[in-house]
């Protein structure tokens, strides 16, 4: 019956009031009969049957009708409330808007790239393995591992299910007449089963095609095989050219998910053994996946026995270094790079959110006590407490609802933005989406908040026994001071976390600027770089036709106009660590006798010149040094090993090991500034010795630095068409100055910074708004009082003192606990901190500073409001 | 509290129909007229609160109702007793005997 009246309402109420009217025309029928005239009898008809809309409405109650029709009087009348009230709306719409946007852009972020579960069976099985090795100068830096690793594991390592191995690769990608480079991966043939993925076309690997002479397959991803050949179903047994000429079948389809590991990735081939690889040394990744219920302690374990016995019985029996990569730890997930930012991040959107709360809370609180007349004479008139709180309930509920809508927006915004900004600092990351547990988390908490700033306000009130009170005057004075001590703490709580926060956007602001003043070492506005890396073309050129095909391509570009320097360095900048240019070298003269670690770039002669990097002590390279081999080291060279004295004219030697009797030491013929070419904030790594790249060194991997004052689009666009003339399977890959890299190193940092200070600054603006709203509400409340103390005397500046004390002791008291929370806080930050300490004394004073004058603006109003008084007036009012 | 004395006067209204619809199904305006009929005019509620009544009557199943037309062959909604709303108006009558007969005794003494 309740259900039917729900849906049939209409009905039902039409039901009701045919019948009503029936009883009443009967009735007004039978008066008629008994001798009244029309109007009369239907008049005492009327009167008889007692108010027709009363008795209406209880058959609805008696119905279960009444909660629908009362929640949609409810809904309108908060309209009509919060309507009237537009700058409270606005003002609880607005800050939770940014709240609730904010906090679901950062946590979408963070959950997308570092905390999202891989989209795998059993994924917390699922482990990858580094190997970690124990002289490694940066300490705990996770270096490759191999097939040979990968073998051993798969045959002794008990504790697992399986174990895979993947590597990622690029290859040149044939597509017409042009060719383009594109990112793979080798893998073993178990990889998909290890993840328990299945092919979405096809079938993947056997165990037996790692060996080229049974074929060469290759599986395409799916994102690849949806763009490139429109997924057509029919691409299976067709064949593409990959590495110049060589031709794959493609045999099947892998499907998204395992894009979630390698998202840049376009393709899979079977891995394939290099000619004397090492157990450390294919640059590959291990995939385990443990058993059922083996702890990722007790498989370290065994994994590191494994190793252990490995190194005894092979390595170690065969004199090797121990200086070799060991086995050392397991790393049980994949930790993102922008892991501890976006961490940080939604710590500082979560202080904001809270300024926030206490923002609009203390709006709603303030609200209830203005509506303190209003509820209780709604009290009085019978509207029980139940009443109360849903009609108050529903107007937080559609102010968040608003909010959330809006919020939502604003984080779809966020989340393009950062996409397009995660492209840049991780090309393998997916693109992020609004996940559904996201969602879900952020709608559930909307929700509290609402359910919170319906219902507590009013709870506080009735509790303290505020709505109950029927003397008026009474009833409102101590409402407001009530619901003003609350307001109190709530101004206070949102200083000390607006203040926390601005300190650490402060840090990392002039953490920023101090990378930016950072002295790169080099020119870099004028030196465009570009990379060919291009293992591929080897086989096409036999050893000494690459050393011609480099010195081609260096005269090539010397050949370009406006060009006026060009030098080759085998090494990658802009890239991040990963060990691989590390050396050992012993030196003679300084006193360096034990094996010490730098890194070696190789270079060619002219590299210093094009770079623009200086040469402090000692000369630069000449073409002589091409056949003797000779040393420059930057200036860290000498800090970095506490020598006393310039190493220049020192002889030094590369290995662990001093040269053979009858072979050279090499000597150090100059000392230049130091570059900070990997990373501005890398200034301490290892010191940098350049030594000459050797005519017939066996890479085809190497950068070109141009050196022009013409613009560089026009200078890329010739030095692409001068590499087709040469070898038109030459691709040029990162291109651009050494500015643009400089500054897309810098994208992460710039973007935590503007992010940090953009809510820091939000949740100074709201705590100017918290404090401002508390004075003027305040004074607007006292008006009266100070009216009397004007009139018996007071002086303005006694009444300006007297509002600004207000003001200032909230604030005052808000940045001492602000200032406590800091402290600790802070050393939160000490990784993200530059040139900067987590303690900087003049990050404190500046923003102490800046929330005195904000206190001062947001106290500075109200009081001259009241100053402006005028006694008699305030007197009358009341 | 003010509720008592409705319950009061709810449950004695909600007997008072049980009894007017013993003897055969009624309108609206025919129960209301019934109950004056057996009460001789001496009781004056609004006619009004009949139809609540009613509803929450059909609702505890009481009383059923069905749209038919009447003497003056109008649409009209008529109401019946249940078996289980006899049975009530059985157990109710002999509690507001007893009950009355309490009252009355007190009010006597006092």
């Amino acid at each position: 019956m309740a259900l039917r009246s729900l849906f049939k309402k209409d009905v039902v109420e039409a039901e009701l009031d045919k019948e009503m009217r029936f009883h009443l025309e009967m009735q007004t029928q039978y008066n008629i009969e008994k001798g009244m005239d029309p109007s009369t009898a239907k008049r005492e008809a009327l009167r008889s049957f007692g108010g027709f809309d009363k008795f209406k409405e209880e058959s609805r109650e008696a119905w279960g009708v009444r909660v629908v029709t009362d929640l949609m009087r409810d809904i309108r009348y908060s309209f009509h409330s919060l309507w009237k009230g537009k700058g409270f709306s606005l003002a609880v719409i607005v800050t939770l808007a940014l709240c609730i946007g904010a906090n679901t852009t950062v946590l979408s972020a963070l959950y997308g790239l570092v905390l999202k579960p891989l989209p795998f069976e059993n994924p917390d099985r699922l482990v990858q393995v580094f190997n970690i090795g124990k002289n490694n100068p940066i300490g705990g830096h996770k270096s490759g591992s191999g097939w040979f690793q990968y073998l051993d594991f798969k045959k002794h390592a008990d504790l697992l299910e399986g174990v895979a191995v993947a590597k990622s690769i690029t290859r040149i990608i044939k597509r017409g007449d042009s060719y383009s480079k594109s990112a793979g991966n080798e893998i073993s043939a178990d990889f998909f089963d290890l993840l328990g993925v299945k092919p979405l076309l096809g079938r993947f690997f056997e165990s037996d095609e790692i060996y080229p002479m049974h074929g060469q397959f290759v599986v395409l991803t799916q994102t690849s095989w949806e763009n490139d050949y429109n997924g057509d179903p029919d691409v299976i047994g067709k064949e593409i050219h990959l590495d110049v000429g060589n031709r794959y079948t493609i045999v099947g389809i892998a499907p998204r998910s395992v894009e979630s590991l390698y998202y840049e990735g376009e393709f899979f081939i079977p891995y394939r053994v290099r000619p004397n690889e090492s157990r450390y040394g294919g640059g590959a990744n291990l995939w385990v996946r443990l058993k059922g219920n083996v702890s990722h302690a007790a498989c370290l374990d065994h994994l590191r026995s494994l190793e252990r016995r490995w190194y005894q019985e092979e390595a170690g029996a065969r004199g090797r270094s121990h200086a070799d990569a060991v086995f050392e730890s397991l790393e049980l997930d994949m930790d993102h790079p922008l892991k501890e930012s976006l961490t940080l991040l939604e710590a500082g959107a979560l202080f904001f959110f809270l300024v926030g709360c206490l923002n609009i809370f203390n709006l709603f609180l303030r609200r209830a006590g203005h509506k303190c007349h209003e509820l209780s004479i709604r009290n009085a008139l019978g509207a029980n407490k139940a009443l109360l709180r849903r009609s108050l309930l529903v107007e937080s509920a559609l102010l968040t609802m608003v909010a959330a809508i809006i919020g939502f927006c604003l984080a779809w915004g966020g989340l393009y933005l950062i996409n397009g900004y995660v492209r840049i600092l991780d090309p393998s990351a997916i693109p992020l989406d609004f996940d559904l547990e996201v969602l879900v988390l952020v709608i559930a908490i909307s929700c509290s908040i609402a359910l919170l700033l319906g219902f507590l306000p009013l709870e506080l009130l009735w509790r303290a026994g505020l709505l109950q009170q029927l003397d008026s005057s009474q009833r409102s004075s101590s409402a407001s001071s009530f619901t003003r001590k609350l307001s109190d703490v709530l101004v206070v709580g949102q200083v000390a976390f607006a203040f926390a926060l601005l300190i650490g956007a402060m840090l990392l602001f002039r953490s920023f600027n101090n990378v930016l003043s950072v002295d790169p070492g080099f020119e870099a506005t004028r030196v465009i770089k570009g990379r060919i890396d291009d293992q591929s073309l080897l086989p096409f050129y036999k050893r000494s036709a690459t050393a011609a095909l480099k010195q081609r391509i260096a005269q090539g570009m010397r050949e370009l106009p406006g060009v006026e320097s060009v030098c080759l360095s085998q090494y990658e900048s802009f890239k991040p660590y990963n060990g691989e240019n590390t050396r050992y070298i012993l030196s003679r003269g300084v006193s360096l006798d034990t094996p010490r670690m730098v890194e070696r770039h190789l270079v060619t002669p002219d590299y210093f010149d094009t770079m623009g990097i200086r040469i402090l002590e000692g000369r630069r390279f000449n073409l002589n040094d091409i056949k003797d081999s000779v040393y420059i080291v930057d200036e860290s060279f000498a800090r970095h090993f506490d020598l006393d004295e310039s190493p220049l004219g020192s002889d030094i030697h590369l290995g662990q090991r001093p040269p053979q009797s009858g072979k050279p030491w090499s000597r150090i013929v100059g000392v230049s500034k130091r570059a900070n070419l990997r990373d501005l904030e890398q200034r301490d790594g290892l010191p940098v010795i350049y030594t000459v790249l050797p005519r017939d060194y066996p890479s085809n991997n190497f950068t070109i630095f141009l050196r022009s004052s013409r613009p560089p689009g026009d200078v890329v666009r010739d030095m692409r068409s001068k590499l087709r003339e040469i070898d038109a399977r030459l691709v040029l890959s990162k291109v651009g100055t050494l500015q643009n890299s400089i500054d897309e190193m810098l994208l992460d940092r710039k973007g935590i910074t503007v992010l940090a200070s953009s809510f820091a600054g939000l949740s100074l603006l709201l705590s100017l708004l918290g404090i401002y709203a508390l004075l003027a509400y305040d004074v607007s409340s006292r008006r009266r009082e100070i009216g009397v103390r004007s009139a018996i005397g007071a002086s303005r500046i006694s009444v300006l003192k007297m509002i600004l004390h207000q003001g200032f002791g909230k604030a005052g008291l808000g940045l001492g606990i602000g200032l406590l929370a800091s402290l600790y806080l802070t050393r939160f930050l000490e990784s993200m901190l530059f040139d900067v300490a987590a303690l900087d004394p003049w990050t404190y004073i500046s923003v102490i500073l800046i929330f005195i004058s904000v206190a001062l603006v947001a106290s500075y109003l109200p009081a001259r409001r009241a100053v402006g008084v005028d006694p008699l007036e305030a007197l009358r009012a009341e | 509290m003010a509720e008592t004395p409705n319950d009061l006067l709810k449950g004695a209204l909600n007997l008072l129909v049980l009894r007017a619809l013993r003897d055969e199904s009624r309108h609206g305006w025919g129960i209301q007229q019934r109950i004056n009929q057996l009460a001789q005019d001496t009781l004056s509620i609004n006619q009004g609160s009949l139809y609540p009544a009613l509803i929450r009557l059909e609702k505890k199943g009481l009383i059923k109702s069905k749209w038919g037309t009447s003497e003056a062959g109008r649409q009209a909604k008529y109401y019946s007793l249940t078996a289980k709303g006899r049975r009530q108006m059985g157990t109710e009558t002999e509690l507001w005997k007893q009950f009355s007969t309490t009252v009355n005794f007190i009010l006597d003494k006092a």
